[in-house]
């Protein structure tokens, strides 16, 4: 039974690396406008279905995907455009990259790619989005320094930034606060919670507490097997359906 | 709202199109070389006048003899092997052992300046080096050994020596350079010396990426057209006997390459002469092919990849 | 490394440890004089080319024209002749070598295929010159119709300067970090417009190293040009810079070299040998170009 209201439909969703399977089957939605956490311990395949919902696996070799994603009611595997497609998600992987270009044009450049050439609308999308990334105070005045000059929490920044730059309307974000300070961390927080009115927003993480924080409704992943997807309160108050679940927001183990 | 352009969409896939041809283009005119060599020399081959065993048998070599038209190779295949065989007697120790100099024992900045001496010394064009062999080594065999004529086996055997040590030395350079330094940590750390490291560790772990050096240097000296022809002289003359020293590098040679370059002016098109040149030219890819494929294996065997 | 001979001294030397010692030293000896023993005979060589050039080297020996039968005089269309024939195989080959590359390293799937054009760009760079003539005189000389020509000569050399610059380029491109590709593709920017984008702006030094190690090759090769378009003598006029169509035959520095020394006779040394510098000096030149350009960039690396 399929939710057509969700924004996204994700259906006995199956992975593995060659022989090695790193998801087994996970059915759940992701509704519009909505922060949807994922948690779980390293090697869940956390990574992996990010990796599948962008589409960005289909660079991987040895990669076998099965089972349904939809967006929209849209299957994304039979996109007529996988590039078009990419643009409308965005996505924040957890180790920080700096484009060797400037700062400006590290912003810049998916924007450019799609055709946006007006200067100031590109001056204005390039703040706006470095503001949100809460990093455009710090470079304001040298946006024209290289991305990879950048230091690692900055680069880091920059990449959400990068991700906002190309409207995207379902937000990835992988681990993004590893290299982060917790004071800008926080900032981010807040602008993600404000960004979740205009996007949908996937917030892939390890710490179990920035879930509790942001999202509306949590799933919890465990090598590779859905244990428990529900609302985040409920989950993380130790009254969760499952014991794996209570157990591994206590801490017990992970 | 951002989005793809069709128009920008199509044109990348005429881009990428024109990419993936471009891509099989080294394939294409490997091919290609083949196929328009062999075309300019069939008629001879099914002319019915061409026995292939006796064209790379028999010695006489006389195809431009109106009344009896001989093509035996077999002295000029002598003369290609006697270069580059006495070619590589010099190039392989030396080259090997400037590889090993290069990569173990010498400094950074020594090590700088000596790959930029090396990939100099690739540089120089063949007709220099013919004409240094022409010149310089002429002058110079003449006088050291008291020889009639300088432009012998000895000449273009230095020359192309010269000209294949650095493919030796960067090639070996780079086998040396690929065994894993965990290798050489272990050979210290049971305190030998570093002679001893290289001579029982690294050259046996190395020994592909060296042999396949070896080769690539034998595949160039083959190949090598314009040195030989100035340096050898015009003999078409085996220098081997069975008398000591059996090569005899005083003598003048010619080889495969040579001979086409000497004699392709001098042909009418389409005349017998003229296509059995292309078969030499055959046969040359032929060998050359496959010193190169038994190069490729040999390295791929090693890297697994 | 320095580290076990220091340590070897905190032990009482004893004499293997001292034979061993020695043997190090011998064996370091013995290898830095066969390094010497190939760097010193091409200084030697070159210091001679140059003695015995002075008497005719000057700029006007470049711009000059061969008098006398190419006795005397100078190698402008000599000189000319390779300029063209360089340029032209540059246009040809530098397009394809790259895009070939780019196919290579950034489309290619690990796979037999892939294999077997690896082999062959090995291969085509392995071919005999006199080979390359061969091919050259009957595809674009006879099958193509071009006739004996600066086209047909420079198609050829085009086809065998190929692999310089294709695995100049690859090597360029492999070194552009997969993170920065992985990064762009993450916004939908498609792989072509992150190659244009991103991978080529920082790989255009390997690619410019290509080119030039093209340029010193096509400029010194000789056999592929005998037959195909290059000829003994073309009457030009001085210093003009266009003398030759595409069609026209024309003379060039290697081939001048070549004949002047060969079959010309009664030449006086110092021609031969300053026409041998003035192609060294060119070719040697171009090099030194492209490890400077190499020594440049890598000080101004952007990552």
């Amino acid at each position: 039974m399929v939710d057509q209201t969700a924004k996204l439909n994700i259906d006995g969703l199956k992975v593995s690396y060659g022989s090695k399977q790193v998801i087994h089957g996970i059915t759940f939605d992701i509704q519009p406008n909505e922060i949807f956490g994922v948690i779980g311990p390293a090697q869940s395949g956390k990574t992996s279905m990010l990796r599948v919902i962008n589409r960005t696996i289909d660079f991987t070799a040895n990669a076998h995907v099965e089972g349904t994603v939809k967006m929209e009611g849209q299957n994304v595997f039979h996109v007529k455009d996988v590039y078009e497609y990419r643009r409308r998600i965005g996505m924040v992987a957890p180790l920080p990259v700096g484009l060797p270009l400037t700062i400006y044009d590290n912003v810049a450049f998916a924007p450019r790619s799609f055709g946006m050439k007006d200067k100031s609308e590109l001056n204005e999308l390039v703040q706006r989005c470095l503001e949100q990334a809460a990093l455009w105070d710090e470079v304001k005045d040298r946006l024209d320094t290289l991305g990879t000059m950048l230091s690692g929490g900055q680069q880091q920044r920059l990449t959400i930034a990068r991700a906002l730059s190309h409207q995207p309307e379902v937000l990835c974000l992988d681990e993004f606060s590893i290299a982060i300070d917790p004071v800008t961390t926080m900032k981010i927080e807040d602008v993600l919670k404000e960004l979740r009115n205009e996007m949908t927003i996937i917030l892939v993480t390890n710490l179990v507490q920035q879930a509790r924080r942001l999202a509306d409704r949590t799933m919890f992943l465990l090598n590779g097997n859905l244990v428990e997807v529900g609302d985040t309160e409920k989950m993380f108050s130790g009254n969760a359906k499952e014991t794996k679940t209570n157990e591994f927001v206590s801490g017990a183990f992970g | 709202m951002l989005h793809r352009s069709k128009y920008k969409a199509l044109l990348e896939g005429l881009i990428e199109w024109i990419i993936r041809i471009c891509g099989i283009s080294a394939v294409v005119f490997v091919f290609a070389i083949f196929l328009f060599v062999f075309w300019q020399g069939k008629g001879l081959i099914f002319s019915g006048e061409f026995d292939f065993w006796k064209f790379l048998t028999t010695k006489e070599w006389y195809p431009a003899s109106e009344s009896n038209p001989r093509y035996g190779v077999y002295a000029l295949i002598t003369g290609t092997i006697s270069v580059t065989v006495l070619a590589m007697v010099i190039a392989v120790p030396f080259g090997l052992g400037a590889a090993l100099f290069i990569s173990e024992f010498c400094s950074p900045k020594l090590k700088e300046t000596l790959k930029i001496v090396i990939e100099l010394l690739a540089a120089i064009p063949s007709v220099v080096w013919g004409f240094i062999g022409l010149t310089i080594m002429n002058q110079l065999i003449m006088e050291l050994f008291g020889a009639p004529i300088g432009l012998t086996v000895l000449n273009g055997a230095i020359i192309l020596a010269l000209m294949s040590v650095p493919i030796i030395v960067s090639i070996g350079e780079d086998a040396l350079q690929a065994v894993p330094d965990s290798y050489r940590e272990a050979g210290i750390g049971l305190g030998v010396t570093r002679w001893q490291m290289v001579y029982k560790v690294l050259l046996p772990a190395a020994k592909n990426g060296l042999l396949a050096a070896v080769l690539l240097g034998v595949g160039r000296a083959i190949g090598e057209t314009m040195a030989v022809l100035m340096a050898t002289g015009h003999a078409v003359h085996i220098p081997f006997d069975a008398e000591f020293p059996f090569l005899h590098g005083l003598d003048s040679v010619r080889t495969l390459t040579a001979t086409i370059a000497a004699e392709l002016g001098e042909t009418a098109r389409d005349s017998s002469h003229y296509q059995v040149l292309f078969i030499i030219g055959i046969l040359l890819f032929t060998i050359t092919f496959a010193v190169n494929l038994a190069a490729d294996l040999i390295v791929k065997g090693i890297k697994g990849k | 490394m320095t580290e076990s001979v220091n340590n070897a001294k905190r032990f009482t030397e004893t004499r293997i440890g001292r034979n061993c010692q020695l043997t190090e030293k011998i064996a370091k000896f013995v290898f830095l004089l066969m390094t010497l023993t190939m760097v010193l005979p091409l200084l030697l060589i070159v210091g001679f080319l140059f003695y015995k050039a002075w008497p005719a080297l000057s700029i006007d020996f470049v711009l000059e024209l061969p008098k006398n039968g190419m006795r005397a005089g100078g190698i402008w269309p000599a000189f000319l002749g390779t300029l063209y024939l360089v340029l032209i195989s540059l246009v040809i080959a530098a397009p394809i070598g790259v895009m070939a590359a780019i196919y290579l390293n950034e489309y290619a799937k690990e796979n037999w295929f892939t294999r077997i054009i690896n082999l062959a760009v090995i291969n085509l760079a392995g071919v005999p010159s006199i080979v390359h003539a061969l091919f050259g005189l009957g595809a674009f000389v006879l099958a193509a119709g071009l006739g004996r020509s600066v086209l047909a000569a420079s198609l050829t050399l085009a086809v065998m300067t190929l692999p310089v610059i294709i695995a100049s380029t690859k090597e360029a491109l492999s070194a552009v970090p997969m993170s920065f590709r992985q990064a762009s593709w993450n916004m939908g920017v498609s792989r072509w417009q992150t190659i244009r984008g991103i991978v080529m702006p920082n790989s255009i030094s390997g690619i410019l190293t290509g080119i030039i190690l093209q340029v010193s090759r096509a400029a010194g090769e000789t056999a592929p040009i005998m037959f195909t378009g290059v000829v003994f003598y073309k009457a030009v006029e001085k210093g003009d810079l266009f003398a030759y169509g595409l069609l026209d035959q024309c003379m060039a520095l290697a081939m001048h070299l070549y004949t002047i020394s060969t079959q010309v006779p009664g030449v006086p040394d110092a021609v031969p040998f300053a026409t041998a510098v003035v192609l060294l000096g060119v070719v040697l030149l171009v090099n030194a170009l492209s490890i400077g350009l190499r020594i440049y960039l890598r000080t101004h690396r952007k990552w």
